[in-house]
């Protein structure tokens, strides 16, 4: 199981009066992870800007897998975590890197610095060449152009599991000679990539399952192309969504625009060869159903006990203490946190505000 | 006296009105339950040709609806509808969802009227056509309605109601697109399956 970053917090920086709460939240997740059996978490510009990278460095110590990434750097010059990693399954080595991107803000600016990403992908692609993987795999906290821009300027990935875009996959996305996914946010998907491998080397990989996603994907957007026509000729109803039908004509037309790129897509659709290693890809919803591992469960509920949640993944500051940004944090990193109830009912503004 | 020759002139201008109207009354529906039935589906020649007005007499035909058509779900009404209305037919017209174009098929002649249509009162055009999911039905509109462009010389005005109006706008004609299916001879090899996920911001409970 891989991780690409953002675990911790929701916002970017932490306010004076929620620091034991989320150390201990970040604790928990630690936790959970090292019992979850997590092989490597690539870091992302939250964590680095809510924690820090001391923070960051000292949880990395309680856990059981790698933080993950190759261009969070000393004055040296070096990686200050985990730059790379191998990991052997089933007789193939796959390895696996991590990139933050280059926005990304902490508060030890003097100590530590942020490397050109694309210049870091090169090196950890070239050690993990050198250590003869069969698969490359990025742990790509970046936005999606920065990771298309890099991947094809870096050959040899071949997969990029996407984060801070913080999207939701359907399938892979074919970029440079690898494949894009990423997982939306806040846990609601799990996607499986598999790697389907017959003999050792490195490889180029190719998704086999391009016809048939193709093939759903008109269905299902021929079904609502038709669907909104009927809106848009539908009798004008107030008070309904129908009140101006006119306004789907243009959801028609740009849907029609879509089904124009899908049928040349269709057009240039052509068999890879039956010899490379090839993806699948599969997003599995979580939902209540699930049973919670009790262990878990309970550490949740205790933390909560301890720390009422105030929404937004946060814990309110205390009313009362005072609030302050850590240093090197920018005001706007508030604009998430509610207002603070001061205990004469009195709401108080956001800092920034 | 010269004040009741006032009051009866009026009184008989009042009755001519009444007269005309009642006269024109009947009509009016049944134009408009026609020019509900007169969208013909644009993949159907046949149809849209049984909607030109030689035919319009016989506004079973006009109305059939093309192959392919589910015209139990087109007789469905909305939720929240009275099914009793919406799927009422007019006598002697085939069922409601006759009104209603076939997917992805063109209205045509919409705006023709019928001759000789089918008793005013039964007739709940509007009604009769299948609002989309979740809408309520427009109510049918006021008789009397000035005739569209182009309608043709000599003939009585149509009705342009909201439904006709709709129907005159075409559905886009989706043309299949062809996706070749590939085959590939069984996997023999080892599979490794990357479990992904990525920011969890801070979310103790990710599945509720």
């Amino acid at each position: 199981m891989l991780d690409s970053g953002d675990m911790f917090l929701e916002s970017n920086g932490i306010v004076e009066g929620q620091k034991e709460a989320v150390a201990a939240r970040a604790d928990l997740f630690i936790k959970a992870y090292n019992k979850s059996g997590v092989a490597a978490y690539g870091l992302g510009d939250r964590d680095l800007s809510a924690l820090g990278v001391e923070g960051l460095k000292a949880l990395a110590k309680k856990a059981q897998f790698p933080f993950l990434n190759a261009n969070v750097v000393d004055k040296d010059g070096k990686p200050v975590f985990t730059p790379t990693l191998v990991v052997e399954v089933a007789g193939f080595k796959v390895g696996v890197f991590g990139i933050v991107t280059g926005g990304a803000e902490f508060p030890e600016k003097e100590q530590y610095k942020l490397k050109d990403p694309t210049e870091a992908t090169k090196a950890a692609v070239a050690d993990l060449g050198n250590q003869g993987v069969d698969a490359i795999v990025m742990l790509a906290h970046l936005d999606r152009p920065d990771a298309d821009a890099i991947v094809k300027a870096v050959p040899g990935i071949d997969v990029v599991l996407g984060g801070q875009s913080m999207g939701s996959s359907q399938g892979l996305d074919p970029v440079g000679a690898g494949f894009w996914a990423e997982a939306g946010q806040k846990g609601k998907f799990l996607n499986i990539i598999t790697l389907n491998l017959s003999a050792k080397g490195h490889k180029a990989f190719v998704v086999r399952e391009a016809a048939a996603k193709l093939k759903a994907e008109v269905a299902e957007l021929d079904d609502r192309i038709r669907r909104y026509s009927k809106l848009q000729n539908a009798p004008s109803v107030p008070g309904t969504r129908t009140a101006d039908p006119g306004r789907f004509k243009g959801v028609v037309e740009s849907m029609l625009k879509h089904r124009a790129t899908l049928e040349e897509k269709a057009a240039k659709l052509a068999k890879v060869p039956e010899d490379a290693p090839f993806l699948s890809f599969t997003a599995v919803p979580m939902n209540k159903a699930l049973r919670d591992d009790t262990e878990v469960a309970g550490w949740v509920t205790e933390y909560e006990t301890k720390y009422p949640p105030a929404g937004h993944g946060v814990t309110r500051p205390v009313p009362g203490q005072p609030v302050q940004l850590k240093p090197g944090m920018d005001a706007s990193s508030m604009r998430k946190l509610r207002p603070v109830v001061k205990p004469s009912g009195q709401s108080t503004p956001p800092a920034g505000k | 006296m010269r004040w009741f020759r006032i009051v009866g002139v009026a009184l008989l201008g009042a009755a001519l009105a009444m007269g005309c109207a009642a006269k024109q009354e009947p009509q009016a529906p049944a134009e408009a339950a026609k020019s509900q039935a007169a969208p013909a589906p644009a993949g159907d020649q046949k149809a849209a040709e049984a909607a030109k007005p030689a035919d319009a007499a016989k506004p079973a035909d006009a109305a059939k609806p093309a192959e392919g058509d589910k015209p139990a779900d087109a007789a469905k009404p909305a939720e929240g509808d009275k099914p009793a209305d919406a799927a009422k037919p007019a006598e002697g017209d085939k069922p409601a969802n006759a009104a209603k174009p076939a997917e992805g098929d063109k209205p045509a002649d919409a705006a023709k009227p019928a001759q000789g249509g089918a008793p005013a009162d039964a007739a709940k055009p509007a009604e009769a056509v299948k609002p989309a999911e979740g809408e309520k039905p427009a109510d049918a509109p006021a008789p009397g309605q000035p005739a569209p462009a182009g309608a043709p010389a000599g003939q009585p005005a149509a009705i342009a109601t909201p439904a006709a109006v709709a129907a005159a706008a075409a559905e886009p004609e989706l043309k299949p697109i062809t996706i070749p299916e590939f085959t590939y001879p069984d996997f023999a090899g080892k599979r490794i399956a990357l479990v992904h996920t990525a920011n969890l911001i801070g979310e103790l409970k990710p599945c509720g």
